[in-house]
């Protein structure tokens, strides 16, 4: 039975922080597009902000036509990248037991890195995520994938919690 | 009338205008010359008949339409292949007849990064000789993608260089001081004309001559002297643009397109002090060449614009007047592959290439004729 709520709250968890860390990415790339247009003189305001915050959520939904034919969207390689992060650092710290918050937290920005390198591999240098493309975009685009390894572990041991404390009760 | 004979009535009607419609545009034939180019990207034509075809692969080489052999061009430079980088344009010089140059653009390989270069060189028996380098971009990337590279003399016999945004670099076709997202205008020597619009601005490159674009692959100008451009948008917003020297055509601060993750690159299609495009695609049909006809075959042709495009593989006839796109018609949907260049020969055929992208050695020759030939 613990097995079972471990297995709920690992994915809950894993769903709950992908989707936060899929959307502050996005949000990373909207607020980047935006900001260079502000210093190219636009009037951007709270409204297009908020379309453009929205339109994007929402283009994250479009396939992108990968090399080999397989189409797949901005969440899925979110998702994707994640789940390899996580389930990898799962199994090291089962061999070597490294600190929950940091390991996750290095497993995100690896994760999320991951993604940049292997669409530069694929598409001759190319950075599908325009924000991604400069040296401190990089780095916000990592941390944001930081913090939702952390969001994962934190969300993961409370989900777990939850469940035992139930068990208790 | 019964209702049955109303519809058989509608239905024959229908259907014989639509017969007379197909009838009408089928106007012409299609002659497939040759079947075997390795990713051919540009054809010139010699005053003598034949073709000079470059391949993106590195080859330049000579066609003989009357004999059907093919000859190939020795003594290019290295080039850098990879991707959408390799031999690319090729243009003659105004007065080839007499100083046998020939134009061409092309990618290389540097210690600062990728980038387009364009040299000049002379064409005798078969090989090039005394070539020089006339322009190297300050477009340096680690991508091979987004080049430009189409070429195009201008009546006063000055060259214009479209240079590509790098892909990565799209932000600095909106600043002067890299030739990322331009278009640029020198000398037949490579030095740079006096009278560039940006020759007396302060941290501009001098031979700038239009900036803001994205991956521009067709120049060409009409009987005019009017010059038109095409670039590749995004996904969605290919357009077209009639070029006047010193303009800021907008990309990426102003598009009809979005970035391919689904995001948007700008939510804005206007800004003043920033051109619209005469026409613009979206969905994208991937723009790759362009050329006016003013040949005799087709008189109904005449003036037209023709716009070769490889997504998903056909000709766009634009009508243009008082610069403005009045009609457009799709046409050679039935060659069924992506079409890399379309140019109207001395003889008032129009050529048209294929690139034969996924297979080794499948490009075409195509020649379009009258029907009644």
């Amino acid at each position: 039975m613990y097995l079972i709520k471990l297995f709920f709250a690992l994915v809950v968890a894993f769903l709950f922080s992908t989707t936060i860390t899929s959307i502050f990415i996005l949000f990373q790339n909207t607020i980047w597009n935006i900001f260079w247009l502000k210093t190219q003189g636009f009037d951007v305001s709270f409204f297009i902000l908020i379309d453009s915050l929205l339109h994007d959520l929402r283009g994250g939904l479009t396939p992108i036509l990968i090399q080999w034919g397989v189409p797949i969207n901005m969440y899925a390689v979110i998702f994707i990248a994640l789940f390899f992060g996580y389930f990898l650092t799962a199994i090291i710290r089962l061999i070597i037991p490294v600190n929950s918050i940091f390991s996750y937290g290095f497993a995100g920005f690896l994760s999320v890195y991951s993604i940049i390198f292997f669409t530069k591999m694929t598409f001759d240098e190319i950075v599908l995520i325009s924000s991604a493309r400069e040296p401190l975009g990089l780095l916000i685009f990592c941390l944001i994938g930081s913090i939702g390894g952390i969001f994962f572990n934190q969300f993961k041991e409370n989900f777990l919690r939850i469940l035992i404390n139930e068990k208790k009760t | 009338m019964k209702k049955k004979h109303k519809f058989i009535l509608v239905f024959t009607i229908f259907f014989s205008l639509n017969f007379y419609a197909n009838a009408k545009d089928n106007n012409y034939k299609l002659e497939t010359l040759y079947d075997g180019l390795d990713m051919p990207w540009d054809i010139d034509f010699l005053p003598n008949g034949d073709f000079l075809i470059s391949e993106l692969t590195g080859k330049l080489k000579i066609y003989n339409p009357s004999l059907k052999t093919f000859t190939t061009v020795s003594n290019l430079p290295s080039v850098l292949v990879k991707s959408q980088g390799g031999l690319s344009d090729i243009e003659l010089h105004p007065d080839f007849e007499t100083n046998n140059l020939i134009y061409f653009s092309y990618s290389i390989k540097t210690n600062e990064g990728n980038t387009l270069r364009v040299s000049r060189a002379k064409l005798l028996d078969n090989a090039l000789s005394k070539m020089e380098v006339i322009f190297t971009a300050n477009a340096f990337r680690e991508t091979s993608a987004h080049y430009g590279a189409r070429l195009l003399f201008l009546n006063d016999s000055t060259l214009l260089i479209s240079s590509g945004d790098g892909f990565n670099h799209r932000e600095k076709a909106q600043y002067l001081d890299n030739h990322f997202g331009k278009i640029v205008r020198i000398n037949d020597d490579g030095t740079i004309p006096s009278n560039n619009p940006f020759s007396r601005k302060d941290k501009a490159l001098r031979d700038i001559f239009t900036y803001g674009h994205r991956n521009q692959q067709g120049l060409t100008k009409d009987i005019n002297g009017i010059i038109y451009s095409h670039e590749h948008g995004p996904k969605g917003g290919d357009e077209l643009n009639i070029i006047n020297p010193g303009l800021n055509y907008g990309w990426p601060a102003i598009t009809y397109g979005i970035d391919y993750n689904g995001s948007i690159i700008s939510p804005f299609k206007r800004k003043e002090g920033m051109e619209q495009p005469i026409k613009y695609w979206t969905p994208s049909i991937a723009v790759s060449d362009m050329t006016f006809y003013y040949g005799d075959l087709f008189p109904e042709w005449y003036g037209n614009l023709f716009i070769s495009a490889l997504s998903p593989g056909d000709v766009r006839k634009l009508v243009i007047s008082d610069n403005k796109v009045v009609s457009e018609d799709i046409m050679f949907k039935e060659i069924g592959s992506r079409i890399r260049s379309i140019k109207s020969s001395n003889n008032g055929d129009l050529i048209i290439l294929t690139d034969g992208r996924g297979k080794k050695n499948s490009g075409k020759i195509i020649r379009v004729l009258p029907n009644k030939l």
